[in-house]
Parts: structure tokens; C-alpha cells; sequence
């Protein structure tokens, strides 16, 4: 059943990727440098500008190009850099587990606190915290994620010194490299808190009216375990969607905070590829990126069939 | 006008005593008018020019000579941000409305020809499907940094959540009687969905176009904090920020201020827009 | 006589525009142990509200307890603690609702939604819960048992999902069940099913009982006593015959009227003209009097309480039918 789900979900974010791809194509054929003046550097005659061309295909009917560029795609070829050579590649490698690392950090951070200020809010409903933890999570939403990370460095990090602000520590195991990770991970998760606390309350006051919740009150099983077990056991559901809706969001709050804090990832080098018109490696970075956003709404569906029985018929 | 029809007046009514009793709605209201009035009187109110730099006026903290102090470069920080947000707003306002040129239709398509629906919708779903700030990073890469670059991505991030808005609110006309009727005494199609299914749509639209408008500035600021956007020295906030970062030691406001005034605009809007909701669509969900 | 609950004056009042109205006005009522006390009445007519009272389960912040006790077992359910409430839910008294489909959580499977009151009570072990389960569920005759434990709610069909509630409303041996509209969400022929299932387990295990309806049809068979509800007010209570063959008020009378089963024959069906008053509706004297053929201006505008006509046999109207319908049993 999983399994079925799963390859259902793969086919239809096909064309996602086939768009991606697409795009990323249409990037390096608009592009208005050339890539073999970038290659050759200041001393090129047009000889050799000629021969880098027709190395890298750029000289290529625009068709031909494509074809060419998916071809190699297929064969896992994503070109090389075009300021240092280095493999598209392995610079996607080398800088994907950092980012790992640090949407990890995040959803570690922002779902059981998302979660948990929408049942406090919930449990407190039109009193002070409730109001209190609303304004925070509209606020939340409306804070630019540079600002957050901003404030957190100028704050946390320079006034109080208490936590490093540029760069990895290490690997996420270690102290160093958990220290490093704190700030970036809570300016990212400011990114989901918001939303997920208002989607939690918002769901479970909606649940909390369901005649289910009335049969489980009857039950004489304790206020508590009604709302956990019952309430918010159903207000899930919509709150884990809500992560997938956000995964956009998220992915362009990873490439702000990985550029603010200096983060070795996958957002920072995209960024740097596409201002220093490094075309393979923007569009080998893109194009993952947009695969980690396919794989995080794949994960999310598949959450989602486990949470709710009704929508796991594929 | 044809678009108020489908909003009751006692929607309405229920909106303004709301915002009777309800002070932080108010103050959002008059600090949006704030903002966007005195963006767009930018000129008459900016206290000097936004990019005449001034080599003794350098990293000035706010004083009364310069409200919000100047820049590394000795510019009046409150200038550049009047100047700035009136690009900010206009960009925005381009791309939600290119972004809704769009979708709109294509929404209506869809709910109004039943054989187009299932086409234009799957289309719909690969766009959203594509997170807004990598379309903007892979624009900005094709088109090169600039304003065009960051008002094509906005249009983009706004074209299928608006067709998808419009469809489902238009599908729950397109069958009734007026319409059918509409189509029997001879009205064109174009005739009926113009008259009869946008109006039915609106309340909906203008819910999720202010909603979606924060999130469009928030989109726009990011591309240029990126580098993506505007060129310096041409005032843009994200801009502002991403130049004021170097100086957050030193000279902290100079990033901190243009930050303040995107976050009260964007919160302005959010409250506003949920507000709007409350009272005109409280099924939505944006 | 023995009670097991007992509703002394119970007042109930709902939240609407702001306003707080009253939905329930002094009902008292009690249950006998093994009795089966049916509360009849138009949808609006505040039984549902009186039922949910009993449990503590009305939705807080829309409808509220604003006078009266309910007393079972010593405890006054209607001023009791949560943790007071609790203790008697489920295992004293069990409820089963109107919706089946929505009445069970959709994410739970069946098995674990019926046992989970006996697990958190610590009653039994969670394999002997199951057995309890898997016995309940062929008690009430659900098809195919052992499959259906771990099956979910969308997965059965409207009839089998409330012989699944009534399962799970029994499996702690509760002494009282309050059936709310059991079977109105049914189609026809399987709500004649589940009541012979209610009927069998109510009469093999003494079970005390209060079955809510707007039916009058289905009591006949079922209830010992009936409360004829109107408008917030027991308008008329009595034996099942007394208020079968021998109703009084013009209230019954026009619900009796509409069942060909009790219709004198040769009459043609009466529709009973109006609706219920809305509930901020002022009006002084008999509650029913808009639609009543027999109201009278002046005595019927006074307050009306609820008089003796016979042992057991109480109505709230000053002018009563006298004569006995003839009690016309087709089926």
C-alpha cells in the first residue's frame, strides 16, 4: 500500500521535475554571458573562444542543445563550474548535508512548537495567551526571514555572545556544530511556527465541534486525553499538509539563511552560482533544490496516509 | 458597480463594527494608508535625495537632521525609504496583478468549460508546485538581476493559487439557473462570465489579493536582499538590508529600520487580509 | 419508587447572537432501574439538550446548565467535577448519538474507539479489552466481528456503524443508556434492525434506558413511560398507554395524528399547523397555544403547570382532551 502510494507520488511530481529541468535549460540558452569567455578568461583569441563553443555545444541549434543537455542528465552528468571546473556534482554533494542539517534542525524545532502554541492557544481559547501567541504567530508570518536572522545574530549572537553566528561548527553531532546550527535553524523555523500554530488552532476548534469528540467525552476518558487523542489526533491532519503548502517557503528561507550565516549548503551555493553567472552550477543547484521541495511533499503525503486512513486509496 | 453584488452589505457592516471594536485592525488600517500614502507622495515628502551620498553624513544614527539617520554611504535613510517602498508597492502591485491577468481567467476557463478543467488545473498544480523563490532565482539567472526578473516571479507565485481561487468559486454559479438562463436568452459566454460568474469571485479575490500581497512583498524584499532585484544605488528595502548587513556591528539601524518598515507593511496587510477574510469569506483558506 | 436518575428542574439555556436563551425550562424527569422512558418531541423542543445534560456533554460555551440537578448515584451531575463526570461516563451511563458516520473518529479503528474507555479506566488488559470487543460487536450483531475491529469507520456502512456505537456505548456494562435519536440517520428497513438489536439488549440485561425521538412510532414498542416535550417543556408524560391510547394534550394529539398507525380510522391525516416558537419568542401561558385548536384567550395566557390527570399521568393543559382515542394498531 505504502509502496503503491509512494510511486504514485513519484509519477505525478514527474512533471514538476520535467518543468524544473526545463526551466533550468531555458536559464543557461538566455543567459546574456558567455560561458566561454567566463571559461577562457581575459587572454582569449577568438580561436580558442570558438573551440571552447563548440566543446561545451553552445554553437548547437537551441533544440539540439536540449536534447543534448538531457542526455546527459540521464547519464548523471551535470557539468562542471564554470569559474573553477570543479563537478556540478560534487559541489551538490559536498554541500547537500549541511543543508540536511539544517532542515532538520528546523522541523525539529518549528513542528513541536508550531503544534504545541496551537493547543496552548486552543486550550486558553479567547483569553490572554491565546491572544498573546496569535499576534506572535502573525507576526512571525510577516517577518522577513533576514530579519529574523538579523535581529538573532545582533542579538543573541553580538550582544550576548552566546552563540557563533557565521559558518558551520562541524558535523550536527558535535557540540561545536550544534552550537552553529541553533541560530540558523530558529531564524528558518520562524519561517513555520506561525503558520503551523494558526493551522493547529484553526483545526483544532473545528474538530473540537465533530460529534466524535462528543462520543469520546463520553467515554469518561479525561478532558485531557480528549484533546490529544482525539482533538488534535484529527487536527494533524491538516496541519501536516499545511508543512507541504510551506515546503516553497521553507526552501526560500534556507537560501536567505544559508547566505546570512555564512551556512555551507545547497541555497547559499545556488545564490552565489546565479549572481557570478555560473550557469551548470545554477541550474544543477536549482535543479535540486527543487527535487528536495518534490521529496519534502512526497514525505508529506506519505504522512498524511499514515495519519488519515480515509485518504490512503490511491 | 457589478463586483459589489456579490458581497452582502451586511458583510460589510459586520467589518466596519469590527473594526470599531477592535483597536490593533484599526491601527493596521491607518498604518497601511500611512505607508502607502506617503510612498506615493514620496517626492513632495522625502527630506533630501535618496541616492545623494555625503561623505561627512556617514552612518549617522537617527538625529533630528536625518529622522532615521543616514547610510554607510551618507544618505538619508528615510528618503530611501520612502523611495524605496514606492518601488517595493509598485512592484508588488505589478506582479499581483500580471499574476492575476492570469489566473483569473484561467480559472474561469476552467470552471465554465468543463473539458479545459482537468488540463488547465494539472498546469496549475506543476506551477504551485514550484517554490517562488527558485523560479525567481532561476529568472533573475535568464533575465538577469532587475525589476523585471522579481515582477515575473511574483506574477508567477500569484497565476494558480488565483486560478484555483477563482475556479472554485466560479463552479458554484456556473450551474445555477441565472446562468443557464443567461445562456438560453443569448448572452455570449464572454457576456456571462464577465456579468454573471466574476462578480461571484470577487469577495474571494480581494480576501486572498490582500493576503497574498505581504507575501509578495515579503517574495520581492528576499530576491533583492539576494542580490537578485535592484541594482544600487536605485532605493529598494531588501536592498537597504542586504547593504546595511556589513554594518550590523557598527551601525545597526541601517539594516534594522528598512527591515521595521517591511515588516509593519507585510503585518499591516496579513491582519488586514485576515480581517477581510473573517468577514467575506471565512472558508477560505490562504 | 426506585430511581436511578433522577432530573429535578433542570433549565438549560444556549448562546445565540450574543444572547443567552432559555431552551430547557424546569423538566424533571426520573429513570427506573431497568425502565425504558422515552422524551418525544419536535426537533428545537430541547430533548436532545436535556439528554446531553445528564453526561455534562453540552458544547461549552453554547448551551449551559442554568438551574436544576441531576442526580445519580448520589451525585448531582449537574454541578458535578469533570473528574466526577468522568467517573460515570461510559461505565454507568452510556450515550449513543444521532450521526453514526460522524459520531465515531474517522482516523481510529473500530476495535481500539470501543475499548479505549475500558483501557484508560485500567478496567481489563488490552487483549481481554479485545475479547470484550469482539463479543460486543457479535452481541449487537455486526457481520464478520474480527475483521471489523480493525476496520475505520468509512469502511461500514450506516447501519453497522451504529450497532458499532452501541457496542462501544455498552462494553463497560454501564446501568443507564441514553439512545439520542438512535436511529433517524437510518434508512427504514435498518432502522427497524438496530432497534430489535436496542430492544434485545436492553431486555436480556435490565438495562435502564432514555430514548430520545421525534418518532413517536418507534416508542410504542419500547418505552415504558413517555415525556412528550415542547418548546423547552414536558408538555405531557405518562405510561406508554396513557399517552398512547389515552393522550391529553392537544400537543400529543397532534403528533399521534400524524402516524396512520394511531389515527382513528376514517380520519384523514392532520398536519399540524405552525412551527415551535423560536427561542427569544416571548410568550406568557401555554407555550403551544399558536397552533392549538383549543386555545382559549385569557385562561390559556396564564402560566400552566403540569397537573395530575392520573397516577403517572401528568399534562400541562387546562383545557385536556377527555375522550379516549381509539388505539389503532396496524402493524
Amino acid at each position: 500500500m505504502l509502496i503503491n502510494q509512494l510511486g504514485y507520488r513519484i509519477a505525478v511530481s514527474l512533471p514538476v521535475l520535467l518543468g524544473v529541468i526545463l526551466l533550468g535549460f531555458v536559464l543557461m540558452v538566455m543567459v546574456p554571458s558567455d560561458p566561454a569567455a567566463i571559461l577562457a578568461g581575459e587572454a582569449a583569441t577568438p580561436e580558442i573562444l570558438a573551440r571552447i563553443r563548440s566543446e561545451l555545444g553552445v554553437d548547437r541549434p537551441v533544440i539540439e542543445q536540449f536534447w543534448r543537455y538531457m542526455v546527459r542528465l540521464l547519464h548523471g552528468d551535470f557539468g562542471r563550474s564554470l569559474l573553477n571546473g570543479v563537478s556540478v556534482v560534487d559541489e551538490v554533494t559536498r554541500t547537500v548535508g549541511p543543508t540536511l542539517e539544517l532542515l532538520l534542525a528546523t522541523l525539529v524545532i518549528a513542528i513541536p512548537l508550531g503544534i504545541g502554541l496551537g493547543v496552548l492557544a486552543t486550550a486558553w481559547r479567547g483569553g490572554a495567551i491565546d491572544r498573546a501567541i496569535m499576534a506572535f504567530a502573525v507576526v512571525g508570518m510577516s517577518m522577513p526571514v533576514f530579519m529574523t536572522g538579523l535581529l538573532l545574530i545582533n542579538i543573541v549572537g553580538v550582544q550576548l555572545g552566546a552563540l557563533p553566528v557565521q559558518g558551520r561548527g562541524g558535523p550536527i553531532y558535535t557540540v561545536q556544530g550544534l552550537r552553529h546550527l541553533i541560530l540558523p535553524a530558529l531564524t528558518l523555523s520562524m519561517v513555520l511556527i506561525g503558520p503551523i500554530a494558526r493551522m493547529t488552532r484553526t483545526s483544532m476548534l473545528e474538530v473540537a465541534n465533530k460529534d466524535f469528540v462528543r462520543t469520546a467525552r463520553s467515554k469518561g476518558i479525561g478532558e485531557r486525553r480528549v484533546l490529544v487523542g482525539h482533538v488534535l489526533r484529527n487536527a494533524l491532519i491538516p496541519t501536516v499538509n499545511l508543512i507541504g503548502l510551506q515546503a516553497g517557503y521553507l526552501l526560500g528561507g534556507i537560501v536567505i539563511a544559508e547566505t546570512i550565516f555564512a551556512w555551507p549548503g545547497l541555497g547559499r551555493l545556488a545564490v552565489t552560482a546565479i549572481t557570478s553567472n555560473d550557469t551548470p552550477m545554477a541550474q544543477g543547484t536549482i535543479l535540486f533544490l527543487a527535487l528536495s521541495f518534490v521529496v519534502i511533499n512526497i514525505l508529506v503525503d506519505l504522512i498524511t496516509g499514515l495519519l488519515d486512513p480515509r485518504a490512503r486509496g490511491v | 458597480m457589478a463586483s459589489s453584488a456579490a458581497i452582502p452589505s451586511s458583510r460589510v457592516s459586520a467589518l466596519v463594527s469590527r473594526l470599531g471594536r477592535d483597536p490593533i485592525l484599526w491601527i493596521s488600517v491607518i498604518l497601511l494608508v500611512t505607508i502607502i500614502g506617503s510612498a506615493f507622495l514620496a517626492d513632495w515628502l522625502a527630506p533630501y535625495n535618496p541616492i545623494q551620498t555625503s561623505l561627512r553624513a556617514r552612518s549617522k544614527p537617527p538625529s533630528l537632521q536625518f529622522l532615521l539617520g543616514t547610510d554607510e554611504q551618507g544618505r538619508d535613510i528615510l528618503s530611501r525609504i520612502l523611495f524605496g517602498l514606492r518601488l517595493t508597492l509598485m512592484t508588488g502591485l505589478l506582479g499581483l496583478l500580471s499574476g492575476l491577468a492570469v489566473g483569473i481567467p484561467t480559472g474561469m476557463l476552467a470552471a465554465y468549460f468543463p473539458r479545459l478543467d482537468m488540463a488547465l488545473m494539472r498546469l496549475m498544480d506543476v506551477i504551485l508546485s514550484f517554490p517562488a523563490i527558485l523560479f525567481g532565482l532561476a529568472i533573475a539567472g535568464a533575465v538577469g538581476p532587475g525589476l523585471t526578473g522579481i515582477v515575473i516571479s511574483l506574477a508567477v507565485a500569484t497565476i494558480a493559487p488565483a486560478a484555483r481561487i477563482t475556479r472554485s468559486a466560479a463552479l458554484t454559479v456556473v450551474n445555477l439557473e441565472f446562468v443557464v438562463g443567461a445562456r438560453m436568452v443569448g448572452l455570449t459566454n464572454a457576456q456571462i462570465l464577465w456579468r454573471y460568474v466574476l462578480p461571484n469571485c470577487t469577495p474571494a479575490l480581494i480576501v486572498y489579493s490582500t493576503l497574498r500581497f505581504g507575501q509578495l512583498i515579503l517574495l520581492g524584499a528576499s530576491l533583492s536582499f539576494l542580490g537578485l532585484g535592484i541594482a544600487p544605488p536605485t532605493p529598494e528595502l531588501g536592498v537597504m538590508v542586504s547593504q546595511g548587513r556589513g554594518l550590523l556591528l557598527t551601525a545597526p539601524h541601517i539594516a534594522i529600520i528598512p527591515c521595521t518598515v517591511i515588516l509593519l507593511l507585510v503585518l499591516s496587510f496579513n491582519i488586514v487580509g485576515d480581517a477581510l477574510r473573517d468577514a467575506l469569506d471565512p472558508q477560505l483558506r490562504v | 419508587m426506585d430511581t436511578l436518575l433522577e432530573i429535578n428542574n433542570l433549565s438549560v439555556t444556549v448562546m445565540t447572537g450574543g444572547r443567552e436563551l432559555a431552551a430547557v425550562r424546569n423538566v424533571s424527569l426520573d429513570v427506573a432501574p431497568g425502565e425504558v422512558l422515552a422524551i418525544v418531541g419536535e426537533s428545537g423542543s430541547g430533548k436532545s439538550l436535556t439528554a446531553l445534560s445528564v453526561l455534562g456533554l453540552l458544547s461549552k460555551g453554547v448551551a449551559r446548565i442554568s438551574e436544576g440537578e441531576i442526580i445519580f448515584d448520589g451525585d448531582d451531575l449537574a454541578k458535578a467535577r469533570p473528574h466526577v463526570l468522568d467517573r460515570h461516563r461510559g461505565r454507568d451511563i452510556g450515550m449513543i448519538f444521532q450521526e453514526p458516520l460522524s459520531a465515531l473518529n474517522p482516523v481510529l479503528k473500530i476495535g481500539d474507539q470501543i475499548i479505549e474507555g475500558m483501557v484508560v479506566r485500567n478496567e481489563v488488559s488490552r487483549t481481554e479489552a479485545r475479547k470484550r470487543a469482539l463479543a460486543a460487536l457479535t452481541d449487537v450483531r455486526v457481520s464478520d466481528p474480527e475483521r471489523r475491529l480493525d476496520q475505520y469507520p468509512h469502511e461500514l456502512s450506516g447501519g453497522m456503524r451504529q450497532r458499532v456505537m452501541i457496542a462501544l456505548a455498552l462494553i463497560s456494562s454501564p446501568r443507564l443508556l441514553i439512545a439520542d435519536e438512535p436511529t433517524t440517520a437510518l434508512d427504514v428497513t435498518i432502522q427497524a434492525q438496530v432497534l430489535e438489536v436496542l430492544k434485545d439488549l436492553q431486555r436480556r440485561r435490565g438495562l435502564s434506558m432514555i430514548l430520545i425521538t421525534h418518532d413517536l412510532g418507534i416508542v410504542a414498542d419500547m418505552a415504558d413511560r413517555i415525556a412528550v416535550m415542547y418548546a423547552g417543556e414536558i408538555v405531557e408524560t405518562g405510561t406508554v398507554d396513557d399517552i398512547l391510547s389515552a393522550p391529553k394534550h392537544p400537543y400529543t394529539i397532534g403528533l399521534l395524528s400524524c402516524l396512520p398507525e394511531f389515527s382513528p380510522p376514517g380520519r384523514r391525516l392532520v398536519v399540524m399547523q405552525g412551527s415551535i416558537p423560536a427561542l427569544d419568542e416571548r410568550i406568557d401561558g401555554c407555550r403551544f397555544k399558536s397552533r392549538c385548536p383549543r386555545y382559549q384567550p385569557g385562561p390559556c395566557d396564564a402560566p400552566i403547570p403540569l397537573i395530575d390527570l392520573a397516577p403517572g399521568h401528568q399534562c400541562r393543559c387546562i383545557r385536556p382532551f377527555r375522550s379516549q382515542l381509539a388505539k389503532v394498531h396496524h402493524a
